[in-house]
């Protein structure tokens, strides 16, 4: 690869973004104002063009798709050893930059006209341009970074604009609540991760991808020569640093693991996700559903020789997954919000990936988080399309049959959810399809699990859809509905386009009979092969046996994808009978019919579960912990300082200003010298 | 008649040191303190003197240093004397105990 | 013509001298220059700021000269007859430090024409004293000789003694150097005591030569131990006066509230910086001779000392209700943190005393920006806020002045030392330092510095507080352009030595290695000590007195 291109490359995809963030926040206030959006759009446009520039370089390459630039050296561990600012340019890297970059232009182009009402700019404007330049700078820095130290400053960096942009409205006490949360729940999570990274450091004494991955693969061979020479080390040090290695890498996973179950909402930390739609709907779109969350499951694909190395920790991501993608769904099914609605949703598409992962499916997982970043994305910016219509109301029931008046936002937010339901041939149902199958590879349970959610989220998105516009035409009262303009629709449309054939990166289009003709594992996971090479690895040590090359393999997964299809078209017709031909169902059907009833009953059991042990335990938690936090904490706080207040007061009052006693002030500062000299030697 | 050493000398000195660090100590007067800074420095250009003198030295870096001493003496004491009218003007008192203005 | 050369004395110094030198003749040529252009140009603040610039730009034009023929030559000594060694030196260490005085003084001038030069008359008189002391200062870290640093310190005092009390009509000021100058002057004269005791053993003031005879007389035992070591506390006490070391911090806080806020900003971080690098500089030439048990004292003393003064400075300044005295506190306990590097370097061998002065040198470069920024932040507010120096005189800065309060945070949270900003990377070096010396007293040091960095959290967060949290229904305040970009460039400056901060650590590296020469050359002629010192009859001198006395 032409590595100084990839290096110029690689600087600009991180100088434009911070630079037009720098310019936007500078002189914004004073002289940019309402364009205070142009130095970002530029920026991270620019920072998009290079980014596909970078992957088109990457795709090229052929084998040698890894190249490990090393920018400059940053500061000294002690002993000579430096930590670098070093970027690895993979193709997984070149995949979650063009999601990346690509997303945060649209969303960034959105935010222009969705950030202004009345065609006058909201109060901040420039203050949310700068944030979401920051924040592309960041997540580049996250997915660019080629050492664990780097990973964990992009980490917090997102972290730090994430929690800045739900708070955007800070004024709005639920919003500066949730900025709160989702900043507390995250640190629990980043409380993990830091720790993982500590262990790494102390394990292998440094925090480089090349080193730290090849020494954990070699390590867990117990190949102690090569060992020896990559750590130079002698024999005896290099066989205890493997026995270290293969005891540690699982606690190492684990600990990862933490940090990923925070950010990307997983059980038990999803809670914050749901919360974070306080912000405004383009932050939503960018940072809450297409790249911030994904950013635990980059993390997991990039750690591959740690997290495979262990099948227990691997089964156990692929539980979490599974378990938070059926939870977040259930959840969804009654939500009347519908950003909350897409949140939940999010947290479900979230779970399907760590199944995959969870599954030996790093390719498949990454391949949903591509699909998800442009269908998602699509959604939340059409629901933000429509609450910009209904002038801030984002609830199902106070709107309906919304589709004359916001045509362009219906169609494209059809599309996305579309995809989203798994419906055939649209983006969502090839990668979705993947993650099953992978899943009933893994276990059989795993695999049911994942096709009850796929209707269970044809189900809900299409309840959304239908109530918000399909039926009787509904406004809030005082609000004069109407089409966005341009800024908004053109970015709906291309993701829109996204949402059908971004599928189609990873299908492989050969001959066949009805769908057969498409296998899935194409060109993306190719692409990707050289990244997810330890999940295949231990996958194939796991299920040679299993999995069967011949015509039953192919008939078992040519049927599951059919029947996937076919569930996600019944969910939307469930839907469709529900919300549309018989509208006054769930009323009627909730008072009369007990076998509906009892279905409805059984829904609302499953939220009244889940409030009942989760939310209000929490709550309960919540409230102990704030008690705690008043009593303990601030006590705890306060009796630290109360110790240098009372020094620090004692000590003012022997500086009394006058000349005399500041010479007896040095005898006794003499005399505690020679005391405490005498004593230290 | 008794021969006078280098014993002699010190003793001198240090009498000086230990009067000027008392009167630096107990006045109150800011010229007061700076006569007990002038009989600090005399003690030390005593000794320097007397080393040198005595010690065997084949050089004079002692007799030079003093020379330096006593330079640096009067120019300290040209800048405190300045310093002290300007405190004077201020607080009319040159009690060094006047300014506690500045405390805590 | 011949004859005319023969007539040169041969302690005349000779052209590559005077070359090695220019820093220092161009700096008193500058200061000469101060003095006399109200003769020619009149006493105009602006025209004398500009020549003031000017005269250090073009030390700093010789500063970067001398520093290429030392990195290539090695350092060297020179410029002043011959006593027992050389007076002066120019090697790394002292060049990088004229360097980092040269720059400041252009930061603390910008800063003195935004609030100072509109209600000033004295321009000339405060230029000739600001730029007398730096001399002094630069002086400080250019010698190996004990009389050398007495005059080098009376030098860099009396200037400053003179710029606290700079504000004539105000109270706080007059006060303010009168207990500066009181505590000065009785520090130096203990210091020249303990130095004329000091030649009374050694029978020289010269440091290298003292430190081939102190190992055995310190570790002998006895009244000569006792002795010398007294001597040596007494030369300390005069480096930690200017170090403003517990318990010699007296002064610190009172001159620095009386002071004018750029003239603090300046002895904050510049009298201290010298008064380091000399006390490095000092017990590193001890290093070369001195036995372990010998050092281990001594490194046990300073360590005692340093941790005194973080302790107590970030003590003292939690309840400060003056940002300046705060800020003043602070420089205390950064002070502290700094000593601690130089316990390091007496105990440890070569490697470890390397990496302990380098890091003394990135710290007080970032110091340098940190306290210049916060520093100039407050000259700016006071400035237009009827010199109300409160820490309540910020609320609300956050919103109504952005372009101060944003430079401001973050000088703050660099001097407590966090990420994302350059005090957190210095302070890294400083604790891997500690750690890497690898000894119970080490690691009790980087613990006490961790504690007091986060005692110190608090304080500092008091303004951010009152900056960001607090409603104001103050209007904007409006400052000078030169001032605003000088403080936002300090800002900007912290974050990009945090992101790139190799570049400064490489220097460090670089500077601190040629300390460990132990004697520099002499520039004249390699073997003219001894012929120098027969060329002037010392001797002659010495003996007639000697004659008188005898009989």
């Amino acid at each position: 690869m032409n590595e100084s291109l990839l290096t110029n490359l690689s600087i600009l995809i991180l100088l434009l973004p911070a630079a037009g963030a720098l310019c936007a926040g500078a002189l914004g206030p004073r002289h940019l104002k309402g364009n205070s959006h142009w130095p970002v759009v530029f920026g991270v446009g620019g920072a998009a063009i290079a980014s596909y520039i970078l992957l088109f370089q990457v795709a090229g390459a052929g084998e040698e798709s890894s190249v490990l630039i090393e920018l400059y050296q940053w500061f000294t561990a002690g002993g000579g050893s430096w930590f670098n600012v070093e970027l690895l340019i993979d193709p997984l890297t070149a995949v979650m930059l063009a999601v990346v970059t690509g997303i945060s232009t649209l969303v960034v182009i959105y935010s222009k006209e969705y950030m202004r009402h009345h065609d006058q700019p909201e109060r901040g404007y420039e203050r949310f341009f700068a944030f979401l330049g920051l924040f592309v700078f960041s997540m580049c820095i996250l997915v660019l970074g080629g050492n664990f130290l780097l990973l964990y400053l992009g980490w917090e960096a997102v972290g730090l604009c994430s929690y800045l942009l739900i708070g955007f409205y800070y004024q709005k006490p639920s919003a500066a609540a949730a900025a709160k949360k989702a900043f507390l729940v995250n640190r629990i999570g980043d409380f993990g991760f830091g720790l993982g990274i500590l262990l790494i450091y102390i394990t292998f004494g440094c925090l480089d991808y090349a080193t730290v991955f090849e020494a954990a693969r070699l390590g867990m061979d117990h190949n102690v020569e090569a060992l020896a020479t990559l750590m130079s080390i002698d024999a005896i040090q290099a066989s205890e640093l493997a026995m270290t290695i293969s005891s540690r890498l699982p606690i190492i996973a684990l600990l990862l693991l933490c940090g990923a179950v925070g950010k990307s909402a997983q059980l038990p930390l999803y809670v914050w996700l749901p919360d974070a739609m306080e912000g405004p709907s383009p932050v939503s779109a960018l940072i809450h559903a297409a790249t911030m969350v994904t950013a635990g499951i980059y993390m997991m694909v990039r750690c591959g020789v740690i997290f495979a190395s262990s099948d227990a920790v691997m089964m156990f991501i692929a539980i979490l997954g599974a378990a938070t993608a059926i939870f977040a769904a259930t959840i969804a099914l009654v939500q009347t919000d519908m950003k909350r609605i897409l949140a939940y949703s999010t947290i479900s598409q979230l779970g399907y990936m760590f199944l995959g992962v969870g599954c030996f499916a790093a390719g498949s997982a990454v391949f949903h988080l591509m699909t998800h970043a442009f269908f998602k994305a699509l959604l939340f910016l059409g629901a933000g399309s429509v609450m910009h219509a209904m002038g801030g109301i984002i609830d199902v029931r106070r709107f309906g049959g919304l589709k004359r008046i916001l045509p362009v936002t219906y169609l494209t937010m059809l599309i996305g959810s579309a995809a989203l339901a798994g419906f055939p041939l649209l983006a969502g149902f090839w990668s979705k399809d993947e993650i099953v199958h992978a899943a009933f590879n893994q276990h059989v349970l795993l695999g049911v699990v994942g096709l009850v959610t796929a209707v269970l989220t044809a189900f809900y998105t299409f309840r959304m859809m239908f109530l918000a516009f399909w039926g009787e035409e509904r406004v809030p009262e005082g609000v004069s509905a109407h089409e966005s303009g341009k800024w908004i629709l053109v970015p709906l449309g291309i993701l829109a386009i996204g949402a059908i054939f971004s599928g189609y990166f990873g299908v492989h289009v050969h001959g066949g009979g009805f769908l057969g003709f498409l296998e899935p594992h194409g060109a993306l996971h190719h692409f990707l092969e050289p990244v997810t090479a330890p999940f295949a690895a231990h996958a194939h040590e796991a299920h040679a046996a299993e999995i069967g090359h011949g015509f039953f393999a192919a008939i078992a997964h040519h049927w599951l994808m059919y029947l996937s299809a076919l569930l996600s078209i019944l969910g939307i017709l469930v839907a469709y009978v529900w919300y549309v031909q018989r509208p006054w169902l769930p009323q009627v059907v909730r008072a009369t019919f007990p076998k509906a009833h009892f279905v409805l009953l059984h829904k609302y059991f499953v939220d009244e579960f889940y409030d009942t042990v989760f939310v209000s335990p929490l709550r309960r938690l919540g409230r102990f912990c704030y008690q705690a936090d008043v009593f303990l904490i601030d006590g705890i706080v306060w009796f630290i300082t109360v110790i240098p207040r009372m020094f620090g007061q004692s000590w003012r009052t022997l500086q009394t200003g006058a000349l005399q006693g500041y010479g007896l002030g040095m005898a006794a500062g003499l005399a505690l010298i020679i005391v405490l000299v005498m004593m230290t030697t | 008649m008794f021969e006078i050493g280098l014993t002699h000398y010190l003793v001198v000195a240090t009498l000086l040191f230990v009067m000027g660090i008392f009167v630096m100590i107990t006045k109150r007067n800011a010229i007061g303190i700076l006569i007990g800074v002038e009989m600090v420095l005399n003690g030390a250009n005593i000794n320097l003197v007397a080393f040198n003198r005595y010690n065997g030295m084949s050089n004079i870096d002692g007799q030079i240093t003093s020379l330096f001493v006593i330079v640096l003496a009067a120019a300290e004491a040209a800048l405190a004397v300045a310093i002290c009218m300007n405190f004077y003007k201020n607080l009319n008192t040159v009690d060094v105990d006047h300014g506690d203005t500045l405390a805590g | 013509m011949t004859e005319l050369i023969a007539e040169i004395p041969a302690w005349f110094p000779k052209a590559a001298e005077f070359m090695t030198f220019s820093p220092e003749l161009a700096w008193v040529g500058t200061l000469c220059l101060i003095m006399l252009a109200p003769l020619a140009i009149g006493r105009d603040a602006r025209m004398i700021a500009g020549l003031a610039v000017v005269g250090i730009a073009v030390t700093a034009f010789f500063t970067l000269k001398v520093m290429g023929i030392i990195s290539t030559e090695g350092p060297k000594t020179g410029l002043t007859p011959d006593l027992a060694g050389g007076m002066l030196i120019a090697d790394n260490l002292s060049l990088f430090f004229k360097m980092l005085l040269l720059v400041f003084l252009v930061g603390i001038s910008i800063l003195w024409m935004s609030v100072s030069a509109a209600q000033e008359d004295d321009a000339p008189e405060f230029f000739v004293l600001l730029i007398g002391s730096a001399l002094g200062m630069s002086l400080m870290v250019s010698t190996h000789n004990i009389l050398m640093m007495v005059i080098a310190i009376e030098f860099a005092s009396l200037p400053s003694y003179a710029i606290v009390g700079f504000n004539k009509h105000k109270r706080i000021s007059a006060e303010a150097s009168l207990k500066y100058m009181i505590f000065g002057a009785v520090s130096a004269a203990v210091m020249l005591y303990g130095a004329s005791l000091i030649y009374g053993f050694f029978g020289t003031l010269d440091v290298t030569q003292i430190a081939a005879n102190v190992g055995p007389v310190l570790a002998g035992g006895g009244a000569n131990q006792l002795l010398v070591g007294l001597a040596m506390f007494c030369v300390f006490v005069g480096i930690a006066f200017k170090i403003s070391a517990v318990p010699f911090h007296f002064w610190c806080p009172d001159a620095f509230q009386g002071a004018k806020t750029e003239v603090t900003a300046w002895l904050s971080v510049a009298s201290k910086a010298a008064g380091l690098l000399l006390l490095m500089r000092l017990v590193n030439v001890f290093c070369v001779n001195a036995g372990a048990e010998v050092l281990h004292g001594v490194a046990v003393v300073i360590a005692v000392i340093a941790t005194l003064t973080c302790t107590l400075g970030n003590l003292a300044a939690y309840k400060q209700t003056s940002i300046k005295r705060m800020l003043a506190y602070s420089s205390i306990a950064h002070a502290g943190y700094m000593m601690a590097a130089a316990a390091i370097l007496v105990d440890a061998g070569t490697v470890e005393s390397f990496t302990a002065i380098s890091t003394v040198l990135a710290y007080v470069v970032v110091y340098m920006l940190m306290n210049l920024g916060a520093f100039g932040v407050v000259a700016l507010v006071e400035s237009k806020n009827g010199d109300d120096d409160s820490i309540t005189a910020f609320a609300g800065l956050g919103w109504t002045s952005p372009a101060l309060a944003i430079p401001m945070l973050f000088c703050l949270v660099s001097l407590v030392g966090i990420p994302p900003f350059a005090g957190f990377i210095t302070k890294w070096y400083l604790l891997a330092a500690l750690g890497e010396a690898a000894s119970g007293l080490y690691w009790a040091l980087a613990i006490v510095i961790v504690i007091n960095t986060l005692i110190s959290l608090w304080y500092y967060m008091r303004v951010v507080v009152q900056m960001f949290l607090k409603e104001s229904d103050k209007p904007a305040i409006e400052v000078p352009m030169s001032g605003t970009l000088l403080v936002n460039a300090c800002g900007i400056l912290l974050i990009v030595i945090l992101v790139f901060s190799n570049p400064l650590k490489e220097r460090a590296d670089r500077y601190s290695a040629g300390l460990f020469s132990p004697v520099p050359t002499k520039l004249a002629d390699q073997g003219s000590a001894d012929s120098l010192a027969q060329s002037i009859p010392l001797d002659n001198i010495a003996a007639p007195q000697e004659g008188k006395h005898g009989g």
